[in-house]
């Protein structure tokens, strides 16, 4: 037999085998902790908001209704956690991505590439944070997770037009953020190599990496 | 000269998501309007952005403690089973999934009627089936619309568990017409496996090879029909995998017609077809 799908294993967790949840939490914690970082915008947070979504997943696992995706059930769970984290923290502070934090692979050959991609990724995350939260969680799902509107539509619980409008004024509303990201020195990353790219890649290079890129070495954390 | 989109508009025709006849006036307007052509190449550079920002490794210690929160908050002692957690599980004694699939049809239909509902102006412009076919794809053979392809040139790939029956088609759009909002909490949709990557696919690639295939093979089953693809299930037909093509009728966007692929191969024609109505009330 092949592997059991995810609502075979949420069955079995209800019928008591214990280990059955595990299973559900290692197949989908990294794109449930994607979610959360992405929505939120740092690690702490992220990692608050995806253990909760996967508590409250359990809590309620006797609710879930077999029409829908199990992994539709916990995207939602999971937005919602992160909107709750959100609500939560009385801080509006944020605290800075780490390059890792960035999902950026690290390339073998060409380290001087590298600097520049952890730049800029950090510069979109960053610009993510600033949208507003409705239009982010759309791109989230849509433009980060690749899910079919549809599907977003069931995560979000409104129509797939709503869905749409969202991902769109989340486009405008990161590009207008990237377009006005102060010009800060970017420290971490060489700026030379950057005018041999696209119209693209040059509006990007123009914004910088968040603030206090040189103290990623948190000397007191971890 | 007329006013300027608003920028809304032009990211829907950034995303190749307009129909006509916005489509060619936005297009006619971009070519004259340095303005919003700035904003074009704006929502490119932050979709460009975007796909910077591929799935996060999970920090170090979070899986095990995950884990381990999860133990501490399931009930009951390792190994026993209550027989209240029993009677709460009471669908998976049986195999229902028929319940799951109707559901998960009834509601991708919902969504295609949705979608057609918004681009009925862009279908009625599509007369005959193999200009049609070429728009809608961006990647056909004729590939000179390649802008036009909503979102790129993949359609989203579906999972269904269970067996699809082209007997429950009908009957699930007909109970479909009550709502066109999604399922409140119930709705059924699997992400598209190439989703998995968070965000590094190239959302301009052409349509692939196998999923053209596809719908040339049903367009070359509808005859003189104008098909718009909308999406695949990859599920099972007679217990066997396949996969199957669900798409609209250019110019009747309540029309829904499916064309079952057993295994995923269309360079054979579909076992099975049949149509449906897709329009929610």
């Amino acid at each position: 037999m092949s592997e059991p799908t995810d609502e075979e294993l949420l069955a079995s967790h209800l019928r008591g085998d214990r280990r059955a949840f595990g299973q559900l939490v290692s197949r989908h914690e990294r794109r449930v902790y994607g979610i959360c970082l992405r929505m939120l915008g740092n690690r702490e947070d992220a990692q608050d908001a995806a253990q909760e979504a996967f508590l409250s997943a359990l809590r309620r696992a006797s609710t879930f209704r077999q029409a829908a995706a199990f992994s539709t059930w916990l995207y939602r769970i999971a937005v919602n956690a992160a909107t709750d984290q959100a609500r939560r923290r009385a801080r509006t502070r944020t605290v800075p991505l780490e390059p890792d934090d960035a999902g950026v692979p690290v390339p073998a050959h060409d380290p001087t590439d590298h600097g520049e991609v952890v730049a800029t990724a950090v510069t979109v995350q960053a610009a993510l944070a600033g949208i507003p939260d409705e239009f982010r969680a759309a791109v989230v799902l849509c433009d980060l997770l690749r899910l079919p509107y549809a599907e977003a539509a069931v995560v979000l619980e409104v129509p797939v037009g709503t869905v749409k409008s969202r991902v769109f004024r989340g486009r405008l509303a990161l590009a207008d953020e990237l377009r006005t990201e102060p010009a800060e020195p970017v420290k971490a990353a060489p700026l030379d190599a950057r005018s041999v790219h696209g119209p693209g890649t040059a509006t990007l290079a123009r914004a910088s990496e968040p603030v206090e890129t040189d103290e990623r070495h948190h000397p007191s954390k971890e | 000269m007329r006013d300027h989109p608003d920028r809304e508009q032009l990211a829907a025709w950034q995303a190749g998501e307009l129909g006509e006849p916005d489509r060619g006036r936005t297009a006619a307007h971009l070519a004259g309007c340095g303005a919003c052509a700035t904003v074009v190449a704006d929502l490119e550079s932050a979709r460009h952005g975007l796909a910077l920002l591929v799935e996060p490794e999970l920090p170090a210690g979070f899986h095990e403690r995950l884990l381990a929160a999860v133990e501490r908050e399931s009930p009951g002692p390792a190994g026993t089973v209550g027989p209240a957690q029993r009677r709460r599980n009471p669908w998976l004694q049986r195999p229902a999934t028929w319940a799951a699939a109707a559901a998960l049809l009834l509601f991708v239909v919902g969504a295609v009627g949705l979608v057609n509902l918004v681009d009925r102006n862009r279908s009625d412009t599509t007369a005959a089936a193999p200009a049609s076919r070429q728009e809608e794809s961006g990647g056909g053979a004729g590939g000179a619309m390649a802008p036009a392809a909503p979102s790129g040139g993949a359609l989203p790939v579906i999972q269904l568990a269970g067996e699809f029956s082209p007997a429950r088609l009908p009957e699930a759009l007909v109970a479909e017409s009550g709502g066109s909002q999604p399922l409140s909490g119930s709705g059924a949709t699997r992400a598209a496996p190439q989703s998995a990557d968070g965000g590094r696919t190239d959302n301009q690639a052409k349509r692939p090879p196998d999923q053209q295939a596809c719908v040339d093979r049903a367009a070359a089953q509808a005859g003189g029909t104008a098909l718009v693809p909308s999406f695949f299930v990859d599920t099972l037909y007679q217990g066997k995998p396949a996969r199957v093509l669900v798409a609209t009728v250019a110019g009747a966007p309540s029309q829904a017609r499916y064309f079952v692929f057993p295994g995923g191969d269309c360079s054979v024609p579909p076992v099975a077809q049949g149509q449906g109505n897709a329009r929610p009330r």
